[in-house]
């Protein structure tokens, strides 16, 4: 029973970085309707930049560097939208994934060339302490994890429900051109959403860092998938939809690879995301269309 | 056809026959033949994309699943290369038959993720089922095809690429101009029309993925046995990326598009002498500022271009099926 | 029995909490045109929807001539001579007139993938017969000579015509126009009023035409059916229809006593 337990939070702590990934796909997808598939690739980058060069080549303190890494992060993702994906505003939903996956490919490769192809490890800024309760162990890693992404996560449903910015993100994932004609910059509202789904994505690839101990070039699309996956099942542009996803796919993943087998854990991921397309395409808690087919 | 088509026709195919003669240096025709595979892969993939309208982005998947079972008739019950040639088209089939299925209710990038899924799962098999696979490890040391008892060469592969190449643009050409070829384009371009004047939306995507998925498995037995090692490695989501870059590159819906398109994505990191690492940096930079560009209007400028190399040869498309996106 | 060639009884369709339709029946006869009217979301193209096989109702069926349709896929009533047309154009844009109208004559040929790769002589012949067949469409619909253009960049007019003539390919029985005069002027409006009417002689059509140009309707169907709110309000002549004060209600409100009986 223990182990469960022990299995439980280690997957719902996994849980939380899938979802804060999740939620980053979701943001840009709330607004562009579009997959961004070099999503996690950024989130990557974001990780990469906080260990080799803010902490490692610059020497800078964990904290700052990872404040620092966060606000760049957030940057490239703006960046690539401009570059990229603003050009690609009218074209058909093909052409944008394309494109993203392009994007994935030249920064998962960039990557490997500059940072080279192996593990980089993570230096433990967090000191081992272990809490013991009802049979399972957690260490201050697991807690400060799961109390970072809770934090975040209730900003930002307060940002997306409480505030100007949220009500405009909102408006303009409901209807573009409407938002736009009510006075909203459309376009100032989807550099938000990429600069803070960025954001999350690169707190969930340090957080990676922390837990495992060590971050890889290729990790992007690794993370990335599991946390679209995780999107996907919620219901993506959903925010609710992004956590349960999140958190069902960390504890589903954690208890298969104990109790199955641990080769096949990342095919629970994958085939959860074609059942789930198979059957609810727009999620969880999405809702199922019906009848004609109004394309 | 015209005289002048078949002048142009004599010349390409004996140029594309003779290339082997003349050349003496091996790494060319390793190159070669590589390029014919992607050609052939590019066309293939070109059914279901181009012509059916279905994102697949799991085609190197199939590639795979061809050569595993190639590699494995060889070794286990020790096939010829010719069965297994057949024997790898089936297998990617029945897999195609399987990944087509969905195809039927899900659209768009939905459908595009499902195969990413799939490929991802795949791929998982090919690592896990030690039994069967032999794991992350790959299969050594599959033999290579002869010919009256002599080994086929570096030669002998280059003319039997060529042979699945050629088939694989017969198949699209013919396939393309016929009522099958209408109904495929009719359910890329509307869906509800193409129902509502008989035509079975969902036969025909399946028939689309089946078809394009046979000669991806044609390629990979072939694969199998001129690299004499297939591993989980060979066939990356990366791999399936590139493949559709080169039929989007080209030109989707063209038949000339994807053999375009293979040629500069196979050719250029050769030509330029990069260092693998770079490739798929290319490959990548290529996609986007391709998918821009088409955007921005060089659109028109490529669909020209590679119109006119198709009424060069006698494959041409006569403009009737355009691309769509 | 043997006169109707199409016929609903009791169609029922619910989206979510909204009845779109509500115990609805017909019953058209053959080589007639029956007019089909009715204020916007009023269910008439759900109706269509359903006789074309989109849309399975949540009660009633649909019988062509004496065969229960109501479970068959839209691409099998095609065989079994439904024909459509659809309110917004959907041709298929990427390919050329002629194209289009072939898609439509899929239906009516065999050629497998054996006959395709091999270029069997059936194949061919029917080939040659469809193409035949789809220049004397052209020829009908007024179109000859545009049959290698690119379908999407014809004017409007042009467009509904091709959209027709690719109907008519599939040799149906009964043909469902989702307002076929949207977009024309006067003229047009007239010259297609006479082809339906030239059509439904001429080839043993039965036609079931959606039309919110009431001049057109009343000139043209005989009988017409009125849909509100998706109940059938009213079924008879265009003098029956235009005199009927559950029509001119469901048209124009409570304002009729002021505007008069002109719908």
């Amino acid at each position: 029973m223990s182990t469960v337990l022990q299995h439980t939070i280690n997957g719902l702590t996994l849980g939380t970085i899938y979802a804060l990934m999740a939620l980053g796909y979701s943001m840009v997808y709330g607004v562009l309707y579009f997959i961004n598939f070099a999503h996690g690739d950024v989130a990557m980058v974001g990780a990469y930049l906080w260990v080799v060069v803010l902490m490692g080549k610059m020497g800078l303190p964990s904290g700052l560097a990872i404040l620092l890494s966060l606000i760049l992060t957030a940057f490239i993702g703006i960046m690539i939208d401009r570059i990229v994906y603003v050009p690609l505003r009218r074209a058909p939903r093909l052409a944008m994934i394309i494109s993203s996956l392009g994007v994935s490919m030249i920064l998962s490769t960039g990557a490997e060339v500059v940072f080279g192809v192996f593990q980089q490890p993570v230096p433990a800024i967090i000191p081992n302490k272990i809490f013991r309760f009802g049979g399972a162990v957690m260490n201050l890693h697991h807690l400060i994890i799961l109390l970072v992404s809770l934090v975040l996560m209730v900003g930002l449903q307060l940002l997306v429900y409480r505030t100007k910015m949220g009500v405009a993100l909102r408006a303009v994932s409901f209807s573009r051109e409407t938002a736009g004609v009510m006075g909203i910059d459309t376009d100032k509202v989807t550099s938000f959403a990429f600069g803070l789904g960025s954001l999350l994505g690169a707190v969930a690839a340090i957080m990676v860092g922390i837990y495992y101990g060590s971050i890889y070039p290729t990790m992007g699309a690794t993370i990335g998938i599991k946390a679209f996956t995780a999107a996907v099942v919620g219901g993506i542009g959903n925010i609710p939809g992004a956590m349960l996803g999140g958190l069902l796919l960390g504890v589903l993943e954690s208890l298969a690879g104990a109790y199955i087998s641990s080769g096949y854990r990342n095919a629970i991921a994958f085939s959860a995301l074609v059942i789930v397309l198979l059957f609810r395409p727009f999620g969880l808690l999405g809702s199922t269309g019906r009848g004609v087919d109004r394309a | 056809m015209t005289s002048k088509r078949w002048q142009a026709t004599a010349l390409a195919a004996a140029g594309l026959l003779g290339v082997p003669l003349v050349v003496g240096n091996p790494y060319i025709l390793h190159v070669g033949i590589f390029l014919l595979m992607y050609v052939a892969l590019s066309s293939s993939l070109n059914i279901v994309l181009g012509l059916a309208g279905q994102p697949s982005l799991a085609h190197a998947t199939f590639l795979g699943v061809g050569a595993y079972a190639a590699a494995l008739a060889a070794l286990r019950l020790h096939w010829p290369y010719w069965v297994n040639l057949g024997f790898g088209g089936v297998t990617a089939a029945l897999l195609g038959l399987i990944v087509g299925l969905p195809s039927v209710r899900v659209r768009g990038h939905h459908l595009a993720i499902v195969t990413i899924g799939f490929a991802q799962i795949v791929r998982l098999i090919e690592i896990n089922w030690d039994r069967l696979t032999s794991g992350p490890m790959g299969l050594p040391g599959i033999p290579t095809a002869t010919i009256a008892s002599r080994p086929f060469g570096r030669i002998g592969f280059y003319y039997l690429f060529l042979l699945i190449a050629g088939a694989t643009l017969f198949v699209v050409n013919r396939i393309s101009r016929s009522r099958i070829g209408r109904a495929l384009a009719a359910v890329r371009d509307d869906e509800m029309a193409a129902e509502a004047l008989g035509v079975d939306t969902r036969y025909y995507k399946v028939y689309a993925f089946v078809i394009s998925t046979f000669w991806a498995g044609v390629c990979g037995a072939a694969y199998a046995h001129y690299m004499t090692f297939v591993s989980p490695d060979s066939f990356t989501q990366a791999d399936s990326t590139t493949i559709l870059c080169m039929v989007i590159l080209g030109g989707s819906g063209t038949l000339f598009g994807p053999v375009i398109g293979a040629s500069v994505l196979a050719l250029a990191p050769e030509l330029l002498r990069f260092a693998s690492g770079y490739r798929y940096m290319l490959v990548g930079l290529v996609m986007v500022v391709a998918v821009i560009a088409r955007q921005s209007g060089f659109d028109r400028l490529w669909k020209r271009t590679a119109a006119m190399l198709g009424r060069l040869l006698p494959f041409g498309l006569r403009g009737r099926l355009h691309r769509n996106g | 029995m043997a006169d109707a060639v199409l016929r609903a009884e009791g169609i029922s369709v619910r989206f979510g909490g909204v009845v779109a339709l509500d115990k609805v029946s017909i019953s058209i006869k053959r080589q007639t045109i029956h007019g089909l009217i009715g204020p916007n979301g009023a269910g008439k193209t759900t109706l269509f929807n359903v006789a074309s096989g989109f849309i399975r109702p949540d009660a009633g069926d649909v019988f062509l001539g004496d065969d229960r349709i109501t479970a068959r896929a839209p691409h099998q009533r095609c065989d079994l001579g439904i024909g459509r047309t659809f309110q917004n154009i959907r041709l298929f844009a990427s390919l050329s007139v002629i194209d289009n109208i072939l898609v439509g004559m899929h239906c009516r040929g065999r050629a497998g993938t054996l006959d395709v790769l091999v270029g069997t002589r059936r194949s061919r012949e029917e080939s040659t017969l469809a193409r035949a067949e789809c220049r004397r469409l052209l020829e009908l619909t007024g179109l000859h000579g545009l049959e290698d253009v690119r379908a999407s960049s014809l004017p409007y007019g042009s467009q509904r015509r091709v959209e027709i003539a690719r109907a008519l390919a599939t040799k149906p029985r009964v043909l469902l126009l989702d307002e076929p005069s949207a977009g024309m002027n006067l003229q047009e409006k007239n010259i297609l009023r006479d082809f339906i009417r030239r059509l439904t002689q001429d080839f043993d059509l039965t036609a079931l035409v959606i039309e919110h140009n009431m001049k057109l309707v009343m000139s043209l169907c005989d009988p017409i059916m009125v849909l509100d709110h998706g109940q059938m309000i009213c079924e008879g002549s265009p003098d029956d229809v235009q005199a009927d004060p559950r029509v001119i209600e469901a048209y124009l409100g409570k304002e009729s006593e002021k505007v008069g009986s002109r719908a």
